[in-house]
């Protein structure tokens, strides 16, 4: 009893004087001392602010799958995989990603395309709309807590032409693949949402969530797999052989201890205060 | 007849208070405290300026001996403590092991308070940010060649905390955190 009626007081104290209290995550080495030593060295861990950023624009490479040839051109973006991939490299892929002026990888096209049912190479001039990748907290994690890693990506129809008529193509995500740069992949069937949509706590798991066992910048990679279908003429929706996976843009982000430090100014009362 | 029916109400009330324990009692002295600690600064400026002196002196140090190729690291117990010491001492003794140098000399920039705890006991007394500008030093191997990561920034927030000695009448550094990029 004492003891709550002292936190209580405590407490009391701290609201009148206008502590704040701010959870700050807080990265670090092995060890989050830092000596100076290990500073003179550069060797020291931010405990602090996290000075990480999401970078816009895809960085990671994608591996040509059967392709050859082109290396200029094994950018990233945007890979293809087509039904059977044969040893003939097709210059129709190159179109495709001059078409969608994003940056792509040579593609090795379905032995049957030219008689067979339509690929994903026929439906080249139809540009699907790039994924993007979320997480919660944004651009940091706590070592040992779930982060929750969520795909921006539907299923969207895009106008165009196909064999010189007007058509539609149904692109539609079946996969969602994140590298969490620790190392870990996982191939997910669901995109995953916000916490505060699912209505559940902060650092809740979710089927999308993600924990890191040790402090460290990540860089996080999520590609989304699509099926695409299309449709001529008002007729029904046609499968299309092949799938076509895209890379969102990486996320950066730091994992980290969390620390709590009191602070006498909320951040929009001194905004270059210590976490703001 | 009446006054003594309020003096009963009253004092039925007065019981009803203390039984529920609303009324201030001997219950609420504060305990004794642990070991008796007084606190060695006034003011938070005059700790402030405490815990900047004593950081300069672990600067000091810390720069003597890493000039001296990490020589003699017990030194360091003039000016840091606790585990903080011990994990400082290995560390500079692999650095001699291993021939390295730093050369080049450090800036200790402004320093801000973070929190002085004067009742809370000689452990963790001060902490304060202060500001480092390390754009000058170099840290070679053995062979003279640069060791410094491509991570490092020139200049940057120190989040650092000290205990109170008492028979020396010193604040030591038992504690050290890099806080984030700093300009100074």
């Amino acid at each position: 009893m004492l003891k709550v009626a002292k936190l209580t007081t405590a407490l009391a104290i701290g609201m009148l004087i206008g502590t704040v209290p701010v959870t700050q995550a807080a990265a670090s080495a092995t060890n989050d001392r830092c000596s100076e030593m290990d500073y003179s060295q550069g060797l020291c861990a931010k405990a602090g602010v996290a000075d990480g950023a999401v970078e816009l624009g895809a960085t990671t490479e994608v591996p040509a799958s059967g392709g050859s040839g082109s290396s200029n051109n094994s950018a990233d973006g945007v890979s293809f995989e087509a039904g059977a991939p044969v040893e003939v490299v097709d210059t129709v892929g190159e179109s495709w990603c001059d078409l969608q002026r994003l940056p792509c990888v040579p593609w090795t096209p379905p032995a049957d395309a030219a008689t067979g049912p339509v690929t994903i190479s026929d439906i080249a001039t139809f540009r699907p709309q790039p994924p993007t990748a979320g997480m919660q907290p944004n651009q940091w994690m706590i070592v040992g807590l779930a982060t929750n890693f969520y795909a921006n990506a539907s299923a969207h129809v895009v106008d165009g032409t196909l064999f010189g008529g007007t058509a539609q193509v149904r692109f539609t995500p079946i996969a969602y693949n994140w590298n969490y740069g620790d190392g870990t992949t996982a191939t997910l069937g669901t995109a995953g949402t916000t916490w505060a949509k699912q209505k559940i706590a902060e650092f809740d798991p979710t089927p999308t969530s993600h924990a890191y066992d040790t402090p460290g910048n990540y860089t996080i990679t999520l590609s989304v797999t699509y099926a695409a279908e299309y449709r001529v003429a008002g007729s029904s929706w046609q499968n299309v052989v092949g799938t076509l996976t895209i890379v969102a843009p990486p996320l950066t982000a730091t994992a980290g201890h969390a620390t709590t430090v009191l602070v006498d100014k909320d951040c929009i009362a001194n905004p270059t205060g210590i976490g703001c | 007849m009446r006054l003594p029916n309020l003096v009963r109400a009253a004092g039925g009330a007065l019981l009803l208070a203390l039984l529920s324990g609303c009324a201030p009692s001997d219950a609420s002295t504060p305990p004794e405290p642990i070991a008796t600690f007084v606190a060695p600064y006034a003011t938070d400026e005059e700790a402030l300026a405490a815990a900047e002196e004593a950081y300069a002196e672990y600067v000091r140090v810390s720069a003597e001996i890493l000039l001296e190729g990490g020589a003699d690291p017990e030194r360091l117990g003039d000016v840091v403590v606790g585990e903080f010491l011990e994990s400082s001492i290995v560390g500079l003794r692999k650095f001699a092991e291993e021939g390295k140098t730093q050369t080049g000399t450090s800036i200790v920039g402004n320093a801000e308070l973070q929190r002085y705890s004067p009742t809370s006991g000689p452990r963790e007394l001060i902490t304060i940010y202060v500001c480092r500008n390390i754009s000058a030093v170099d840290v070679l191997d053995s062979s003279g060649k640069s060791i410094v990561t491509s991570e490092r920034d020139d200049s940057s927030i120190m989040q650092v905390t000290f205990d109170y000695n008492e028979p020396r009448d010193a604040l030591l550094v038992s504690d050290q955190q890099l806080w984030s990029k700093g300009k100074c």
